[in-house]
């Protein structure tokens, strides 16, 4: 059996690599269109640790932002998103689509998250911070705004008395 | 022999004793920030079919 190189320790980074092509958003990442993991050491802030990794390992590194966390392979998994401006033929890709997010009750977390739930976060949260944060809204191009712009939902029209919505 | 060894992420190295040792450090410190060391790099890998 083998024993796979795993990262340890009590609280995991997991950094969501995204970035904007022609052909839409796509996962990607040195280590593949996956969750990458970065062990943070006890005495350093998972930030900085997280985006000395991502820096060295991304030549287009545009955006990283903490989203979410959750109590998983026994230690705290911060999940960041990190957006590059262009993805090196090196790396492999995987288009993004939509998923239902994981929900627990009003005082419980969900029993199980899965990765494409953890994404879908990541990108509302992503969104949501296009439209907030001056410096997240800056650093996106048009593509990214379009694209974030169906996490929303559409806002309620005016009603005319003549008809249909203004 | 040659020894082969594969990460979680998907990341595999194959070589002898002393090539696999040193990229497994090499990829677990850089893009893991994981200490790996000789013992812990050897204990994982397995004997390769090349």
């Amino acid at each position: 059996m083998t024993i796979p190189l795993d990262v340890d320790g009590p609280v995991t980074a997991e950094v969501l690599v995204v970035a904007m092509t022609d052909d839409g958003p796509v996962l990607t990442g040195p280590c593949g269109p996956a969750p990458w993991l970065i062990e943070t050491d006890r005495q350093d802030h998972p930030f900085d640790t997280a985006r000395r990794i991502a820096t060295a390992n991304l030549t287009d590194l545009t955006l990283l932002h903490s989203t979410s966390w959750r109590h998983e392979r026994n230690a705290v998994i911060l999940t960041f998103i990190a957006v590059v401006a262009s993805v090196p033929e090196s790396m492999q890709r995987s288009p993004i689509g939509r998923a239902d997010l994981a929900r627990g009750s009003a005082t419980s977390a969900p029993e199980a998250i899965g990765f494409e739930s953890v994404l879908e976060h990541g990108l509302r949260h992503l969104a949501w911070l296009a439209r907030e944060d001056l410096a997240v809204g800056e650093v996106l191009d048009g593509r990214w705004h379009a694209y974030l712009q169906g996490f929303f939902p559409e806002p309620f029209q005016q009603l005319s008395t003549t008809g249909g919505p203004k | 022999m040659n020894l082969q060894l594969t990460c979680a992420c998907g990341w595999e190295t194959s070589g002898n004793e002393d090539e696999v040792v040193a990229a497994t450090i090499q990829h677990g410190r850089s893009l893991h920030n994981m200490e790996v060391t000789r013992e812990q790099a050897l204990a994982m890998a397995q004997p390769s079919n090349d």
